[in-house]
């Protein structure tokens, strides 16, 4: 039988109110055709310790001075994420040429990588995009209240470590669980270009000043970040901000987010409006070329136990990228 | 002089220019041949590790490398590398490895802690020779213009092309190689007093 659905009365102004935030919500997914979208599968890998600094270090990272003479790393690794995930998640105590520890607390069940399919797309208004990737056996005990959360960092060139590595450069020695962690000091992802003074013991907080830092906010020198948390079952929880000198999340986010679990594989569409403006967001045109990185905390980990990427680029309609955002 | 000795710088009464030469000919290729070969005794792997000095440090490293045992067992042994190929080069570093014996006689290095103690500066020896002569040694078997680049990974491939580049030797980055890794610690100590580079990126 046929439940009539009462349109007048008081509870209709609810329900017109709920069907429009539904649809709303609902409307980005809709907008695009992904099956149309090319995507390209990216590698995700567990990265340990191995810091921005690290990098840079000869004695960690054998060819540091090719990174700081502007050689991507996919130049070097490409292909060899999984090997490298494997290896540093294993726990395994002279990683790389150099023999470094880059993982004192391995997390069980941890294969090190997750292959992540990535599609890029716009239309009139948005940016969309959609990463799906199958979670890893890994349950860690710590304390995020989100059973898995994906995230992305771009600039548009400004910060031109970006170039080399993506978002690594916001990834420092002195953050939490990292070798040259402070007691009673938790930093959260910077660049070091916020700092007066870095070292190989990183950045500290040594920062600069207020006016430094909108100057450098002011000429695109910053690291906007977009991120979904999930929790099975539930709606995908939309989260963004930007990285200089710390992690500034802003309380509503102009960023939306939809998540669901699809035949075991987590399908995740982030997105937000192409000339959103204001602080802590880059403005999205066609013609230019933006550096990215991804990265996913997978199986209730925290903090530096993400599966991040190398760095990747992408463009909106046309031009030379690792992702161009068509227009549908 | 006594009487046999005084003879021998008498021409030959009894015997041919032909004759006297050709023994003398006969003779010196056997004393070339049985030199060589006696050298060439001191050339291999059981001589090397005959002082424990080798055979209980740098040896036991060696064999945990890819120089010592792969897939194709295609090996380089101690004086694959460092030992030159040329007569001229070997004959210079077999003088020189008398200063070796006589420090051998001294045990200054014979124990594993005064080897330790000895370590650094016996691999900065080894590296400033081979820097000086383009890696020689490695170049008996490796030739960088016929690495197959496509069978390398992109690492190998991106890292050698830099070396052709930028002129480098192969010793400039493959210190380490065969035997414990100094130049690890070595950088490590320089790096507390230099500077982190790359901050303009």
């Amino acid at each position: 039988m046929l439940r009539v659905i009462d349109i007048t009365g008081p509870r209709a102004l609810y329900r017109a109110i709920g069907f429009a935030a539904a649809l709303a919500i609902s409307m980005p997914a809709m907008a695009i055709d992904w099956d149309s979208v090319k995507g390209e599968d990216v590698t995700l890998f567990s990265p340990g310790q191995m810091t921005w600094e690290y990098i840079l270090t000869a004695s960690k990272h054998s060819t540091s001075k090719s990174v700081a003479k502007g050689t991507n790393c996919r130049e070097c690794h490409h292909g060899e994420e999984n090997k490298i995930g494997q290896k540093i998640a294993s726990g395994n105590k002279h990683f790389g040429s150099a023999g470094t520890n880059a993982e004192p607390n391995p997390v069980p069940g941890n294969p090190g990588y997750i292959p992540v399919n990535v599609k890029f797309a716009h239309d009139n208004d948005r940016l969309y995009v959609r990463l799906a990737w199958k979670p890893t056996p890994q349950q860690a005990d710590m304390e995020s209240d989100y059973a898995e959360a994906v995230a992305m960092m771009f600039s548009d060139g400004t910060v031109t470590a970006t170039k080399v590595a993506g978002c690594w450069s916001a990834c420092h020695v002195d953050m939490p669980n990292m070798p040259k962690a402070k007691k009673g000091v938790h930093l959260t992802k910077y660049l070091f270009k916020s700092r007066t003074k870095v070292s190989r013991a990183g950045g500290g907080e040594h920062y600069k000043s207020a006016d430094k830092l909108q100057a450098l906010m002011d000429k695109h020198y910053f690291l906007e970040l977009w991120r979904a948390e999930l929790n099975p079952g539930q709606p995908a929880k939309a989260v963004d901000g930007y990285v200089l000198d710390k992690r500034h999340m802003n309380d509503s986010p102009s960023v939306s987010a939809e998540g669901a679990m699809q035949n075991g594989e987590w399908v995740v569409v982030l997105s937000r409006k192409l000339d959103q403006g204001g602080a802590g967001h880059l403005a999205l045109v066609p013609g230019k070329q933006y550096q990215v990185g991804f990265a996913i905390h997978d199986g209730h980990t925290e903090g530096r136990f993400h599966h991040v990427s190398f760095g990747y680029s992408f463009t909106l309609d046309s031009g030379k990228a690792d992702f161009v955002a068509e227009k549908q | 002089m006594p009487g046999p000795i005084k003879r021998l710088f008498k021409p030959s009464v009894k015997h041919s220019i032909l004759a006297i030469g050709g023994l003398g000919f006969f003779l010196g290729v056997i004393f070339w041949g049985g030199f060589n070969w006696a050298l060439e005794m001191t050339n291999n792997e059981a001589f090397c590790t005959g002082c424990h000095e080798m055979r209980d440090n740098v040896y036991q490293e060696l064999k945990k490398t890819i120089h010592y045992s792969n897939r194709t067992g295609v090996r380089a042994s101690c004086h694959d590398c460092h030992v030159p190929r040329p007569w001229i080069y070997k004959i210079i570093r077999k003088i020189e490895a008398s200063n070796e014996l006589y420090h051998h006689l001294m045990g200054t290095v014979d124990t594993k802690e005064k080897f330790e103690a000895h370590r650094r500066e016996l691999a900065k020896h080894v590296w400033k020779v081979m820097k000086e002569t383009d890696s020689r040694e490695c170049r008996n078997c490796h030739n960088i213009n016929r690495m197959n680049p496509e069978k390398q990974t992109p690492r190998a491939r991106k890292r050698h092309q830099e070396a052709r580049e930028q002129g480098l030797t192969c010793i400039d980055c493959h210190k380490g190689i065969a035997h414990r890794n100094v130049w690890k610690e070595m950088q490590e100590e320089k790096e507390a007093e230099e500077p982190l580079e790359g901050l303009d990126l």
